[in-house]
C-alpha cells in the first residue's frame, strides 16, 4: 500500500515539475523509480512511456490544431519517429542497465540545456512563433533528427521533445511555437510504438505502471494549470539544477 | 436561432473526439478496477509488494493491464482524428467505431462480463 501510494506520489510530482518546464515527466519520473525505489531501468521506463500516453491522451481532448501544431508536418516526421521509437525498444532489451543509466544522464544534461535555451527565447505567444507563412525544408535532416529523437523516447522513455523542437526550429524553419505545438502533438504516438515493445517483453508491470501513470496525468493537468497562473522564472532555475543533479546521480550509477 | 448543424469533417472530427474520449475513461476506469481490486483483497495491506514478482495471471492486474493496452491505443485514435479532419474519410470513422467494438469485446472476454 505506502509502495502504491509512493509511485502515486512521485508520478505525481514528476508529471507537475514536468509541466511547469513544458516537458513530459519521465525526465524525472525514470530517475525517481530507479534512484528511489530501485525499480530496473527497463521497468522504469515503461511505466514513464505509459505515463506520457496518460499525459498526451488527457490533452488529445483539444483540437490539435488548436493548440498550433502542424499536424501534416507532425504526421509526417511521425512515420520516422514511430520507427525509431520502435528500434529503440527493441535495441534497450541489449543495452546493460549502467550503460542506460549513462545516456539517460546525458540525455538529462541535454534537456536542461535546452529548457535554459528555450526560456531565453521567450515563452509568450508573439506572432512570430505562430506565424504560418513558412514552408519546411531540409526534410532529409529533419526526418532524420526526427528518427533518432524517436530512438531516445523508446529507448529512456521520455518524450525527445529537446531533439525534436530544436529539429524543427532551427533545421526545417518552422516557427519554435508551432514547432513546439507539434512536438507534443507527436509525442504520445511515439511513445506508444515503442510501448508495445516493452509490453512485449513483460517489463510494462501493472501495479508499478497504473499508480505511476494515473500520477503523472494528474501531476500534468496540475502542472499546466499552475503554469499558466504563475511566473515560473525562478523556479524555472531550481528544476533546471534539480535536473542537473539528477543527471549526476544517474552517471553516478552508471559509473 | 439554433446554430448551424455541422457536416463533413466537422462531424467525424466531434465522434473521432468523443470516441477518443470514451475510450480513455474506458482505459482509466479499469485501470481503477484493477487497482481497487488489488488494494481489496489480493495485494495484503501493511505487507511490502516486490514488483517484480507480480503475478500477471490475477483478475486485478489483468484488468489493469487491459487499461493500459487501451491506453496505449489512444494516440492511434488521435492520428486518425487528424486524418479525418484532412480526408473527411468517411472509412476512418467506421475503422474507429469497429476498432471500439472490437475493443469493448476483448474487454468483457478479459472482465469476464
Amino acid at each position: 500500500m505506502g509502495l502504491l501510494l509512493g509511485l502515486f506520489v512521485s508520478g505525481t510530482a514528476a508529471g507537475t515539475l514536468g509541466a511547469l518546464l513544458g516537458l513530459g515527466g519521465g525526465i524525472f519520473l525514470v530517475p525517481v523509480l530507479t534512484l528511489v525505489f530501485g525499480l530496473p531501468v527497463r521497468v522504469a521506463v515503461g511505466a514513464s512511456l505509459v505515463g506520457v500516453i496518460a499525459t498526451s491522451a488527457g490533452v488529445a481532448v483539444a483540437s490539435s490544431e488548436e493548440s498550433g501544431a502542424d499536424v501534416p508536418l507532425g504526421l509526417r516526421l511521425e512515420i520516422a519517429t514511430a520507427a525509431g521509437a520502435v528500434l529503440g525498444g527493441l535495441v534497450g532489451a541489449f543495452i546493460p542497465p549502467r550503460a542506460l543509466s549513462i545516456v539517460f544522464a546525458l540525455v538529462v544534461f541535454g534537456t536542461a540545456a535546452y529548457t535554459l535555451v528555450k526560456a531565453r527565447q521567450g515563452d509568450g505567444h508573439d506572432e512570430a512563433m505562430y506565424r504560418r507563412d513558412y514552408v519546411p525544408r531540409r526534410w532529409g535532416l529533419g526526418v532524420t533528427v526526427s528518427s533518432l529523437a524517436g530512438a531516445v523516447s523508446g529507448l529512456l522513455g521520455v518524450g525527445g521533445g529537446f531533439i525534436k523542437v530544436p529539429a524543427m526550429y532551427a533545421v526545417m524553419g518552422v516557427p519554435l511555437g508551432i514547432a513546439t505545438a507539434t512536438s507534443n502533438f507527436m509525442v504520445g504516438i511515439t511513445a506508444a510504438a515503442s510501448v508495445f515493445v516493452y509490453l512485449g517483453r513483460g517489463d510494462v508491470r501493472p501495479l508499478v505502471t497504473v499508480p505511476t501513470a494515473m500520477g503523472v496525468f494528474l501531476g500534468a493537468l496540475l502542472g499546466s494549470a499552475l503554469q499558466a497562473r504563475m511566473k515560473v522564472g525562478a523556479l524555472r532555475v531550481v528544476l533546471v539544477a534539480l535536473m542537473l543533479a539528477i543527471g549526476v546521480q544517474m552517471l553516478w550509477k552508471g559509473f | 436561432m439554433s446554430a448551424p448543424r455541422p457536416h463533413g469533417a466537422a462531424v467525424i472530427d466531434r465522434d473521432m473526439r468523443r470516441a477518443s474520449r470514451a475510450l480513455s475513461l474506458l482505459a482509466f476506469a479499469l485501470m481503477l478496477l484493477g487497482l481497487a481490486l488489488s488494494l481489496g483483497g489480493h495485494v495484503r495491506v501493511g505487507t511490502p509488494i516486490d514488483p517484480t514478482l507480480l503475478d500477471l495471471r490475477s483478475r486485478p492486474s489483468r484488468l489493469m493491464l487491459w487499461g493500459i493496452l487501451l491506453l496505449c491505443l489512444l494516440p492511434g485514435v488521435r492520428v486518425l482524428i487528424a486524418l479525418s479532419h484532412y480526408t473527411a474519410a468517411r472509412r476512418v470513422g467506421l475503422v474507429v467505431v469497429a476498432l471500439l467494438v472490437l475493443l469493448e469485446l476483448l474487454a468483457s472476454a478479459v472482465t469476464g462480463g
